[in-house]
């Protein structure tokens, strides 16, 4: 060899402009001849930052191993540009491999470099060729099988439907390839495939359009597809070796892109490893989507086309893997420059960096009066009363706003607000198979955990490991809410982890990483769960039944305890639900304090970094993974304290920020550039409206005048809370609290009994008059009271023109009391 | 004779071009075109799948001309004269949405082209002095239905017919068996190959025949119950189904129905030659008359593609089966339903029926093979081929022979009892059935293999194969084979010589033997003289003893008289001198002889001593001469036996060389065959290298 060893290579580039030195090495027959003069970017662009080749580095393995590469240079600005076309590229040793279209095709065992030359940069990657002169065999799993998904045709839509298309079925995205091999090439003999002339088999006349064909045209004849599959029936469809190599990850490149304007492409390639070591690239069986086509298109060859401002997640689907890069589109050049603004913590800066890479500016921060009703009714479901409000805006502290954190946080109302929403998740409601008083020992239980700040992973530990009476050890009514093993299994996954598994009971999941193998090990935690009933009929015992075991639908397999996403743990002599709880809820599992740091995001802002909260999959990215797993790692270090991750959030200017938009993020909803606007949860909104009307309420099994986040038992409601979307806890889809408004909400608080009868009810008009309270104070009062603000001078002055036209004050008053009641305003946290 | 020529040639022309770009020849530029020749394979081909009688999208049929003039529920599809106003070539030309074929690039403009050509031209329908292309060409109706062995010879391809014998294409690999039939009355079978029907002589594994099915893949082969007709049903899936019909003699292609969109899945032919069915993915059964080639009725019924159909022996029925286990019993003349027979979960495979028609036996992919009776349409038996059942057939002896995914074809008999199962396939057992005589089994399978086992013993015999070597190939290949023969047939011929010897051998034997057993004294006279010799020696030893004892006993006596003697002699004491004299000489004399006595016995011991241990020897010698004796007298009395197991040895080895002569026989009559068929391949090999190739 006559090269450095590549790793010194790379510290010799470092910044290095690439010229005569580097190539002197290189004897002469290996050089081109001639090169042409290093190219430039067009003369409107500088030069570039950074100069990257993709993928990092080139295997070709066997005469069939081939590898496209892109070149990626990065801007000051941040502005990435595709520059494969313009960029000079050229190998060390020109002997080992040839160069076509940007594609790596082996030549000769050896190793050398792919040299890369662009805007006064330079950059190089390994390249290494083995087996050059050696045929790789065909195989149905590796080269066959991908092709009917890249190319459509085991979609839903498609032949992936349950019970497939016209009378022809592949499995869904091909999570049953063994079987797909058998339905292809002996389901119906001598139909779909012809061993004597593989061209004329109606699977290829259908797929090249040759014969009529539903699904259309999905390739053509001669192309890479028709030659794969051609070259499979040549060698008369083996079926392939149980140690056949499969993949085992892929890599999607580049890892994110911002474009500058509509029209510019960048190039994506998808390499893949496979179990026995080697590499493809996976490009052409890869299939390719973008979640926001109107900014980013994707085409089926992966070259993506910038369009409007916007972001889009690009993804790859291959094999059972789905991978990703986050692009930013941006108008041509744009000019902006992001304003100066305090970051108040690590979230504010977080989320600034985004905003920056968005060319987003953040609105200005919130006014004292709105951050105080914000912050009241996110943190203790109430609102502000006038000591509260006086107090406040007396305050000329410049930390008022964290100090006012700290005191709610303190408050009982803050523990009740979260018990509600674990209750919601953790369904805790009376039933056929949970009794009234489990359930309320159950509630408790969850109370007092949450009252006593139990650190949230010692008290999910001891949730999922529970054994023992209902009565007795409440946290096992976990267990007896949902006795079915793979809905166990679910709630679980979807509650502490975010993730909607459900998919990947029958097939693998879609848009996910997770194959039957995931859902049906992690199934197996919950295969053992023992019931027994006790003399109480209401009570149940749930125990390790040491017995009982999980087996794949396909084939049978009995399933070894995996972790969703983790390893096989030793299980043997122990209670499966305790070690399952131990590795949830634990920083081993990536997803346990990310996602609770985002279901407390989104109880903050409306919105999660990922969202919904329990939605998390790769095809739904977070709009800010740096931030989410920021929050993660400070949940992590709090020892899973939530209340200092709160304070965190409450002090950062992020969530201080006004709801009134600026030009640059006014269409922006996912990067909290702004404050949302945001519907007040049913329990919260009665108990808000008992507030300020001093009215009581009567809930079953509570004493009067109780709140109604109070409730224990989600089977109990009331017009009003079913009206304003009390979640049912029928499931524990995140979707339960329902925020949407809708006619009768609107109805009911015009003409219902939760504004008009409680006015009259808690006649605090009646009182004040009765006080002789002046006019305008009293205004005043109601304002603060729902508002957390004072009237407006012409909101004054208007109401008691109107109060002195209508003559009867008390009705007048009670009038505008209904009518601020009514307002958006008021119904509404800002 | 010469216009039926001329149809084959044209009709091989349109399905040479297959694309349906006739346009595009420029030797018919001047003739207009038509849909019949020109237009219809093309619109069925592209356009089928969805504008079909059946599917019927948008209202448009386009695959029969009536249909396609009267337009869809768009409005009309062609205008004569003016190609621009015809929505079926504005669409296919991109010139109009929808775009057709939708979610496809755009055709070729050859396609484009030769619409627009056929529509400018004034779409006309067929050339007018054309003879319809589906007409039979002869009427093949037999008026009645004959049961039983028709007369006459049996049907074989004649000699004189000179059936092609070089394949279509040789293929690097065999496709599966797709279809597979046994002729009812002759050694013949008919396997499916790619574009091909192989005919085969069951009992010889011949070649006979190459029948070219250029439509694509026969699905379906069947012979006529009298066994002169063969019909193979198949296509080009999506794009073109057909039954062809050839005469088994002759190899003449007579009659071709059906036009479906998809290949032809399942079809028969009526035992009275006048009606074929036929079924497909349309999930229609169709009949048409042989006389016409019309359509007379279709069946709407089945709710899946058509996988199975067959005539019952008598004409009376028809029974037809479905992809997802519908079965029914037609009236075959009415197309009126007879039965519904529920039972099977799966697709059914194959439908057969007993000679009698008073039986029809179904296959399933539900693992089952049934019997239905045809008094009320029940299921009178059902049991499991072990396997999902692919094919059952019926013998001509009401036995039963099925193949399924367990990779092996069973014979069972009339009541489902197994039979045998016969050795597995290589892969997926498709097809099987019996020859006409039962008494041979064949089954195809996946991989392209044709195996021919005897019932009798269960044994492979044979292979045939549905991607055969060319023909010339096939004659090296056999001119081998018959060296191979040769070479065999001398090792055989030594065998039988090296057996003869054999059995000359043993005769000798038994003849030996069976002298002894009527004269023993060979092995009885030298024992007795051996006896006798003995005794005479142990009495000659006896009187040796007893003289020596005596002889001894004397000397005793004497040697104590003289002892005596010699002791008086010295106790007389004479007083005188020659007293004293005489008796000093008395007693020196006495001593003397005492002394010669002493010596005398000495000598006397010495002798009994030597002689007794003679006489010892000579009884013992006396006891082995007796023995012998009766040893002698055992080997005379085995002597039957002896004879006996002689007889048994003859007769094996005489069965040896039964086996060999046998064989040998075998050899040679293969040699003359493979040299017959040697023959036949050269002179065919011959003919085909005079007379060009059409």
């Amino acid at each position: 060899m006559m090269y450095f060893r590549p790793t010194t290579r790379f510290k010799v580039l470092g910044a290095l402009v690439m010229g005569a030195m580097l190539f002197a090495k290189a004897p002469a027959a290996n050089t081109p001849a001639a090169p042409a003069a290093a190219p430039v970017p067009p003369s409107s662009l500088p030069n570039p930052v950074k100069l990257e080749i993709f993928p990092s580095d080139i295997k070709l393995q066997t005469k069939r191993g081939e590898q496209r590469y892109i070149v990626v240079a990065s801007f000051a600005d941040g502005i990435t540009r595709d520059v494969t076309g313009e960029a000079r590229v050229r190998l060390a040793n020109p002997t080992l491999a040839k160069i076509e279209n940007h594609v790596l095709l082996p030549q000769a065992d050896g190793f050398t470099e792919l040299l890369v030359e662009y805007g006064g940069r330079a950059s190089l990657i390994p390249v290494s060729v083995e087996r050059a002169a050696e045929e790789r065999p065909i195989s149905f799993k590796q080269d066959v099988a991908p092709i009917f998904m890249r190319t459509g045709c085991n979609t839903g839509g498609c032949h992936g439907a349950a019970r497939g298309k016209d009378g022809f079925r592949l499995s869904l995205f091909g999570f049953d390839m063994d079987g797909d091999h058998q339905r292809l090439t002996r389901e119906l003999n001598g139909r779909r495939l012809n061993l004597a002339a593989p061209e004329e088999s109606l699977l290829l006349e259908k797929s090249v359009g040759k014969v009529s064909h539903t699904g259309g045209q999905r390739f053509s004849a001669n192309d890479r597809y028709w030659n794969t599959i051609v070259r499979w029936m040549e060698a008369g469809v083996p079926v392939d070796p149980p140690t056949v190599a499969l993949p085992v990850s892929a890599e999607l490149f580049p890892k994110n892109a911002v474009l500058d304007g509509k029209g510019a492409i960048q190039q994506m390639v998808i390499k893949a490893k496979y179990s026995d070591g080697t590499e493809r690239d996976v490009t052409p069986l890869a299939l390719f989507l973008s979640n926001n086509e109107a900014s980013a298109k994707i085409s089926p060859e992966g070259v993506v086309t910038a369009g409007e401002r916007g972001e889009a997640f690009i993804m790859a689907r291959f094999h059972t893997f789905t991978i990703g890069s986050p692009f930013v589109v941006l108008p041509k050049a744009l000019q902006f420059s992001f304003p100066k603004v305090p970051e108040n913590n690590y979230i504010d800066t977080l989320v600034n960096n985004k905003l920056k890479k968005l060319r987003i500016a953040p609105s200005e921060l919130c006014s004292d009066e709105e951050f105080l009703r914000r912050v009241s009714l996110d943190i203790t479901g109430t609102l502000p009363n006038i000591e509260d409000y006086n107090r406040f805006m007396a305050d000329k502290a410049p930390t008022k706003r964290e100090k006012l954190v700290d005191e709610l946080l303190g408050r009982k109302e803050f523990a009740e607000l979260w018990v509600l929403k674990w209750a919601e998740l953790l369904q805790i409601k009376s039933s056929n198979q949970v009794s009234y008083k489990a359930m309320l020992l159950y509630y408790n239980w969850l109370q007092e955990k949450i009252a006593k700040n139990v650190p949230t992973n010692e008290w999910v530990q001891e949730l999922l490991g529970a054994s023992g009476g209902t009565f007795k050890s409440p946290a096992t009514n976990y267990y007896q809410n949902e006795t079915d093993i793979l809905k166990v299994t679910e709630n679980v996954a979807q509650v502490f982890m975010g993730m909607r598994i459900q998919c990947a009971q029958c097939h693998n999941h879609p848009f996910d990483r997770w194959t039957m193998d995931d859902y049906y090990g992690f199934a197996a935690f919950f295969s053992q769960i023992g019931r027994k009933g006790t003399d109480d009929p209401r009570e149940i015992v749930v125990f390790n039944s040491a017995g009982g075991e999980v087996s794949h639908p396909l084939g049978g397999r009995q399933m070894k305890p995996k972790f969703l996403g983790g390893i096989a743990p030793d299980v043997t002599g122990k209670d499966r639900r305790v070690v399952m709880g131990q590795w949830l809820a634990s920083p081993e599992n990536p997803y346990f304090a990310t996602n609770l740091s985002n279901i407390v995001w989104n109880h903050f802002f409306g919105q999660g970094i990922i969202h919904e909260v329990d939605d998390v999959r790769i095809s739904n990215p977070a709009s800010n993974q740096e931030l989410l797993t920021e929050l993660g790692k400070r949940f992590t270090d709090y020892k899973y304290d939530f209340k200092k991750l709160v304070r965190d959030i409450c002090t950062s200017r992020t969530y201080q920020l006004a709801t009134t938009p600026n030009p640059s993020n006014e269409l922006d909803t996912r990067n909290f550039a702004k404050a949302s606007v945001r519907r007040i949860k049913a329990e919260t909104m009665l108990d808000c409206i008992s507030q300020v009307t001093e009215t009581k309420n009567k809930f079953p099994g509570l004493p009067v005048g109780a709140r109604a986040v109070q409730i224990a038992d989600g089977s109990i409601s009331t017009y009003f809370l079913t009206t304003f979307g009390r979640a049912t806890r029928e499931t524990v889809c995140a979707c339960e609290v329902r925020l949407e408004p809708n006619l009768s909400q609107s109805l009911h608080l015009l003409n219902g009994d939760a504004t008009g009868p409680r006015i009259n009810q808690g006649n605090l008009i009646g009182r004040r008059l009765a006080e002789k309270k002046p006019m305008p104070e009293i205004i005043e009062e109601l304002y603060v009271r729902t508002l957390t603000r004072k009237p407006t001078a012409t909101e004054r002055d208007r109401l008691l023109q109107l109060i002195a036209a209508e003559g009867n004050a008390q009705r007048a008053l009670e009038d505008t009391f209904w009518a601020i009641l009514n307002s958006r305003e008021f119904m509404f946290n800002h | 004779m010469k216009n039926l020529k001329k149809m084959f040639l044209s009709l091989g022309l349109i399905l040479a071009m297959g694309g349906g770009l006739c346009a595009a020849d420029p030797k018919d530029k001047k003739k207009k075109l038509n849909f019949d020749d020109d237009i219809a394979s093309l619109l069925r081909e592209k356009c089928g799948n969805c504008h079909n009688a059946d599917k019927k999208s948008s209202g448009l049929i386009v695959t029969n001309f009536t249909k396609l003039m009267e337009g869809g529920s768009g409005g009309i599809a062609v205008k004569p004269g003016d190609p621009d106003a015809s929505p079926l070539y504005t669409t296919v030309a991109h010139k109009a949405e929808p775009f057709m074929p939708p979610k496809s690039p755009k055709l070729p403009d050859e396609y484009a082209n030769t619409l627009q050509r056929w529509i400018l031209e004034g779409a006309l329908e067929n050339s007018g002095s054309k003879a319809v292309a589906m007409k039979p060409k002869a009427d093949i109706s037999l008026g009645k239905v004959s049961r039983g062995r028709p007369e006459g010879p049996p049907p074989m391809p004649e000699a004189t017919a000179k059936l092609p014998l070089d394949p279509v294409k040789k293929y690097a690999r065999a496709n599966a068996i797709t279809a597979l039939a046994s002729s009812p009355w002759a050694p013949l079978v008919a396997v499916a190959g790619n574009k091909q029907v192989l005919l085969y002589n069951s009992d010889t594994g011949e070649l006979l025949g190459v029948l070219p099915f250029p439509e694509g893949v026969p699905q379906v082969l069947k012979f006529s119950r009298n066994g002169s007709l063969l019909l193979a049903g198949g296509g080009r899936g999506s794009a073109l189904g057909r039954v062809v019909v050839w005469n088994v003699r002759t190899g003449e292609r007579i009659i071709q129905v059906g036009e479906e969109t998809d290949s032809v899945l399942a079809a028969d032919i009526s035992p009275d030659q006048t009606l074929i069915a036929l079924g497909s993915p349309s999930k229609m059964v169709r009949i048409y008359s042989t006389k016409d080639g019309k359509l007379l009725s279709q069946i709407k019924k089945h709710t899946d593609w058509i996988t199975s159909l067959e005539f019952s022996p008598d004409g009376v029925l028809l029974a037809t089966g479905d992809r997802s286990g519908g079965l029914f019993v037609w009236e075959a003349f009415t197309a009126r339903e007879y039965y519904g027979l529920r039972g099977h979960t799966a697709m059914i495979t194959d439908i057969s029926w007993r000679p009698d028609s008073n039986m029809v036996a179904s296959s399933s992919e539900d693992g089952t093979i049934r019997l239905w009776e045809m008094e009320n349409g029940g299921q009178v038996k059902s049991w499991g081929h072990g396997a999902p059942a692919l094919s059952v057939r019926y013998g001509m002896d009401g036995q039963i022979v099925s193949a399924g995914r367990d990779r092996t074809v069973k014979l069972w008999d009339g009541n489902g009892a197994l039979k045998k199962a016969f050795p597995a396939m290589p892969d997926l057992a498709l097809k099987s059935v019996l020859s006409h005589d039962s008494a041979r089994a064949l089954g195809g399978d996946w991989s392209g293999v044709v195996e021919v086992w005897t019932v009798a013993d269960g044994k492979k015999v044979g292979e045939l194969s549905s991607n055969p070597e060319l023909l010339a190939d096939r004659a090296t290949k056999i001119a081998s084979t018959v060296k191979t023969a040769e070479g065999a047939a001398v090792a055989s011929k030594n065998k039988v010589a090296g057996v003869t010897q054999r059995i000359t051998a043993i005769a000798t034997q038994i003849a030996a033997v069976k002298k002894l057993q009527a004269d023993p004294s060979p092995i009885l006279k030298p024992a007795q003289a051996a006896q006798a010799t003995a005794q005479a020696k142990v009495n000659e030893a006896k009187a040796l003893v007893a003289q020596s004892v005596t002889a001894r006993r004397s000397a005793e006596m004497i040697a104590a008289e003289l002892a005596g003697l010699a002791t008086r002699m010295a106790a007389l004491k004479p007083a005188d001198a020659p007293g004293q004299q005489v008796a000093a000489d008395a007693q020196k004399r006495a001593t003397e002889l005492s002394q010669k006595a002493q010596a005398d016995l000495a000598a006397a011991k010495k002798r009994e001593a030597d002689t007794t241990p003679a006489l010892a020897q000579a009884e013992k010698n006396l006891v082995a001469a007796n023995a012998g004796i009766t040893a002698a007298q055992q080997q005379v009395q085995q002597l039957p036996k002896r004879v006996t197991d002689l007889a048994a040895a003859e007769k094996a080895i005489q069965a040896e060389l039964v086996t060999a002569q046998n064989e040998l026989k075998q050899i040679e009559a293969e040699i003359l065959n493979l040299k017959a068929q040697l023959q036949r391949s050269q002179a065919a090999l011959a003919s085909n290298s005079t007379s060009p190739k059409k």
